[in-house]
């Protein structure tokens, strides 16, 4: 077989083919502009798709793992009960690296013990194309290894001048790149002017982690009694944001809602998040973990300590998501940073 | 009631704009099959027959005239089960504005001194919820209530089962509606204190949350308070923000 | 016959909001007449005192759940006209379809849900279901209808979210319009009948002759817009409409009465059919003439007929309006801003009438003070004048049908009554 060539030069036009081809055969869910800032949300039109180099506010996990999803109908009168799963074909167009890499975690998570055939159905008939981006002052993937990918994609675009260089990242990207888009070679220009940008992008990270990454399983061990948590949970509005926008927090409620006939049903899963007051309460009115600082300790520990264990692995991408959405500054960056300092003067 | 008889149902309404009896009345999809399984003995809004004779009692609107007490009294006495409907109901609602001034300077500046001495339906006291005059047994909020809620609720009522009362902020709502934060767009909002279940309806809809389904469970007011004022609003304006739907205080005394 | 007689109706029903009607009779000669309003009062004028203006729509919508788009769309224009804000074409488009939403919701509630009832001899919309399930059914689709027209531009029916000062903050999709557009041409079908049925239904035949206020427009049917005029051939400059309009309190109602230079005055459908026939759309024009209604008609009792005319009205000037935004193709749009402040005023024709806002805004945006005259206050004057010539043509009638007849007749007005107790201050602190 013949080897793929690393970059393909896709010009601008015809990356508007190339969407308007993948509107002909898939719901293509990628960056669109939402009250003037980037978001990802269902393209209809090629132009409606806006490729930015800034973050989200929102993940993309909604597409794969949806808000609101149904599992199962039923009617009461027959106890029959069908599994439902809703999926489309669909793209995801426009993932930054670190959204790449959150979403192969989501894939281990939701694979992992009795795999969960709605989440994996989804994301077996989802093509990812990323898209290369520049960091602001919450991006840190730098310091966690999670800001460039190499597979978990189809097709990669890098912006260059007068359009993308293209990486090819599976036979089924290639094809579609075939099918819908003329392609040329990159000239050395663009080659050049992508090491440029990359360079410039190395240069622009403000937001660090002052330890290695396979140091801070351990630091968080030490770390359950630092005044750290006290601190924030007391400016925490418990507002469940930092869950909600994190590409990996991957936590949901199951309940059953019953029409008003009484007799059919549903059974609807919805996000939930460990911040939010109810989450670790149990029948008897017990609360887990009462005070929001505990609940804090416990997200950021998931983050980066307590799932290291079964999946070798962070569950923190570096996107920034949590801290750029947090109303009164809690950065998942400086935290770290101030547990690493307690443990390195302990 | 006996086994077999539906469960009879009456609406009540005190001080407030009906629009949520009106939002029971636009379930136009439900309400044929809602009424094969309870029935409504009392909806002065939609029927004539009356009927002293129920189970369940939803009740709308503050309680802001003396008569009211009594009214209310005797629904508490009669319903094996009393629901707040809505947010002056439940927590006082925008009626409560007024419990900023006395009384007497309400009565005066709206209907003129004679009648405020000795007209009769013009009588006023500090807007309350109706829990500050009975024992509520279930809260359905919003300013107006949210339909899916209302059915959601009937429908585990019904069934037997322990209705559930969201307790997670407006933000959750909003961040699952795929909104981007009024903060960011440079606005104000409650809803990190605000209690959701609304799906952040006035977010998706343009504006910011208003704060009428009350507080959650354990806010952390001073916080959000903070967070207001950093993102350039005075203090006056933060307290100004938080009393359109939470003056209840001066009428919570029965 | 010279009879005694002694009605108490406490708590009419199928009305909005709470009433009582008091009739005493003494040798056949009308002693005391009243319809008691005992609706708690809200002091709205004192809730909107001291906040900024872009609170006021979202207080003053509160009035009222059923007339919410009226409430906004009178405090949104009163809060406009007192800062020089002037919006764009699709933003007033969309607060068009809106209110057209909110009209149709309105009238049909009354119609189907309330008025319905009557001419079907039950209770209310419960046993319709069994005894006329077409009708019935047919009532729940159009209101249905109606609300979705209001949530798709407001958010939803009951106080509505994206109309805002300075133009509407929420646009809607054009699939979503396109829906719309599709729905309300089939909802004809539906009109048609109840149509049918009401003409059928033989509404009383009463009649005493009166003066009919409500709004009118040089270029379309007043709904949303328009200068106040007089059926006795008067124009009413907006600004001074309180000069012409007086509002006094009754020892009986926590509502006003209100009385014009001429006194007694009726507003609301009828008076709008009365005024603006000629501005109806096709349709409506055309149920005019099937409704065998004959105009001037001072008949309270097609007051019913002349919503249901102008549900046919609504509905084709929703089906020009989304036409208008679909060519226009609806984009997202930066507020209008505010370029004063100063005394404003907001009138439109809410379903029930003639409706009036007026506010004081000073410069820093918040508001010292505010009027507001509401349409079933306005009529109050009216229903009891009636009341007064219509019972002693019922006095050789059993006492209960009496009492159906003053019910039915008060009905008739789709009175809102927890709307007229929201009063406020009938003059500014000066």
């Amino acid at each position: 077989m013949e080897k793929i060539p690393k970059f393909k030069y896709l010009p601008d036009r015809a990356l508007n083919s190339l969407v308007n081809g993948l509107l002909r055969e898939y719901k293509v869910c990628g960056t669109i502009e939402k009250d003037g800032f980037p978001a990802f949300g269902e393209v209809s039109a090629a132009d409606e798709l806006k490729l930015t180099q800034s973050p989200t506010h929102l993940s993309a996990k909604g597409f794969l793992f949806p808000q609101r999803e149904v599992l199962l109908r039923f009617d009461m009168r027959t106890s029959a009960h069908v599994p439902v799963i809703e999926a489309e074909r669909q793209v995801l167009f426009g993932l930054h690296p670190c959204d790449i890499r959150a979403l192969a975690l989501m894939d281990r998570i939701f694979a992992h013990g009795v795999p969960d055939p709605n989440y994996l159905f989804r994301r077996e008939h989802t093509i990812v194309i990323g898209a290369d981006c520049m960091p602001d002052e919450y991006c840190f993937c730098e310091s966690l290894g999670t800001d460039d990918v190499d597979e978990g994609f189809d097709l990669f675009l890098h912006r260059t001048g007068g359009g993308y260089l293209v990486r090819v990242g599976s036979e089924r990207g290639s094809a579609l790149l075939e099918k819908y888009a003329r392609t040329r070679e990159p000239g050395k220009a663009a080659l050049k002017e992508l090491d440029a940008a990359n360079e410039r992008r190395r240069l622009a990270f403000r937001a660090k982690l002052d330890a290695a990454p396979e140091e801070l399983p351990a630091i968080y061990a030490k770390s359950d009694e630092s005044r750290v948590w006290e601190r924030i949970g007391a400016i925490c509005t418990g507002c469940g944001s930092c869950n909600n926008v994190c590409p990996t927090c991957y936590c949901f409620d199951v309940k059953d809602e019953v029409g008003a006939s009484l007799a059919e049903g549903e059974r609807v899963r919805t996000w939930d998040g460990c911040t939010l007051e109810d989450f670790a309460k149990v029948a008897g009115g017990h609360n887990f973990r009462k005070t929001r600082a505990e609940r804090l300790r416990h997200r950021f520990n998931r983050k980066f300590r307590y799932l290291s264990d079964t999946f070798d692995s962070l569950f923190c991408v570096g996107c920034g998501r949590c801290s750029r959405s947090c109303l009164v500054k809690i950065n998942i960056a400086d935290v770290t940073n101030e547990l690493i300092r307690e443990n390195a003067g302990a | 009631m006996g086994p077999q008889e539906k469960p009879r149902v009456a609406f009540f309404s005190f001080t407030c704009c009906e629009g949520c009896q009106l939002m029971v009345l636009s379930c136009e999809k439900e309400l044929p099959d809602i009424l094969k399984h309870i029935k409504i003995v009392n909806f002065r809004e939609a029927m004539s027959e009356k009927s002293d004779d129920y189970d369940i009692a939803f009740v709308e609107g503050s309680i802001s005239r003396r008569d009211e007490i009594k009214k209310l009294k005797k629904v508490r006495k009669q319903a094996r089960v009393v629901v707040a409907l809505g947010t002056c109901s439940s927590t006082g609602g925008l009626n409560c504005l007024k419990n900023r001034y006395p009384m007497e300077e309400v009565k005066e500046a709206v209907y003129g001194k004679r009648a405020a001495l000795s007209y009769k339906p013009i009588d006023t006291i500090p807007a309350r919820p109706i829990d500050a005059v009975v024992e509520v047994d279930y809260y359905l909020h919003g300013c107006p209530i949210s339909k899916k809620e209302f059915l959601s609720f009937l429908t585990a009522l019904l069934m037997g089962k322990k209705p559930d009362t969201v307790n997670h902020p407006v933000c959750v709502d909003c961040k699952m509606a795929g909104n981007i934060c009024v903060f960011e767009k440079g606005g104000h909002c409650l809803g990190p204190v605000t209690r959701g279940g609304c799906d952040a309806i006035c977010v998706t809809y343009g504006t910011w949350c208003w704060g009428c389904r009350g507080p959650v469970d354990n806010p952390n007011i001073d916080s959000h308070r903070e967070t207001l004022e950093r993102y350039g609003l005075t203090a006056e304006d933060v307290a100004k923000k938080f009393a359109l739907y939470g003056e209840c205080g001066g009428g919570r005394k029965c | 016959m010279k009879r005694d007689l002694n009605i108490k109706i406490r708590e009419i029903t199928r009305v909005e909001g709470h009433g009582n009607i008091v009739i005493d009779v003494k040798k056949g000669e009308i002693k005391d007449l009243k319809l008691e309003i005992i609706e708690s009062p809200r002091f709205f004028e004192m809730m909107l005192r001291g906040r900024r203006y872009d609170e006021a729509q979202h207080i003053m919508a509160r009035i009222c759940g059923i007339c919410a788009v009226s409430h906004t769309s009178a405090s949104l224009r009163a809060i406009e006209d007192a800062m020089d804000i002037r919006i764009s074409r699709q933003a007033a488009l969309l607060r068009k379809l809106a209110f057209d939403g909110e009209m149709l919701q309105s009238h049909i509630l009354h119609i189907f849900f309330l008025v319905l009832p009557d001419l079907a001899g039950v209770g209310s919309i419960v046993p319709l279901l069994a005894s006329h399930p077409e009708m019935a059914r047919t009532g729940l689709e159009l209101k249905r209808l109606a609300n979705e027209i209001c949530e798709t531009v407001g958010g939803r029916h009951i106080h509505p979210i994206s109309l805002f000062p300075g133009g509407v903050v929420f646009t809607p999709k054009p699939a979503d319009l396109k829906k719309l557009r599709g729905e309300l041409e089939a909802s004809f079908t539906g009109l048609e009948a109840a149509l049918e049925f009401l003409v059928n239904a033989k509404l009383p035949d009463f009649s005493l002759e009166r003066e009919f206020i409500s709004l009118k427009s040089k270029g379309e049917y007043a709904f949303y817009s328009g200068e106040p005029v007089s059926s006795l051939g008067k124009e009413i400059d907006p600004g001074c409409f309180t000069e012409e309009i007086k509002e006094y309190v009754v020892e009986h109602s926590s509502a006003k009465h209100a009385r014009s230079s001429k006194g007694t005055y009726m507003v609301g459908a009828l008076a709008r059919v009365n005024n603006n026939r000629r501005q109806l759309g096709p349709r409506a024009k055309g149920a005019l003439r099937a409704s065998g209604m004959k105009l001037p008609c001072y008949n309270p009792f097609m007051n019913n007929m002349a919503q249901l005319i102008e549900c046919f009205h609504a509905a084709e000037e929703a089906i020009g309006l989304i036409d208008e935004l679909l060519d226009l193709g609806p984009k997202t749009e930066p507020l209008a801003k505010p370029k004063g402040h100063g005394r404003g005023v907001g009138i439109v024709e809410a379903p029930r009438g003639t409706l009036y806002h007026e506010y004081e805004i000073n410069k820093e945006g918040i508001i010292e003070g505010s009027v507001c005259i509401i349409p079933t206050a306005q009529n109050l004057r009216s229903i009891e004048d009636d009341l007064r010539a219509f019972v002693p043509m019922l006095l050789d009638r059993p006492k209960a049908e009496i009492a159906r007849g003053v019910e039915t007749l008060v009905r008739a007005y789709d009175p809102c009554i927890s709307c007229s107790a929201h009063i406020m201050d009938v003059s500014f602190m000066e």
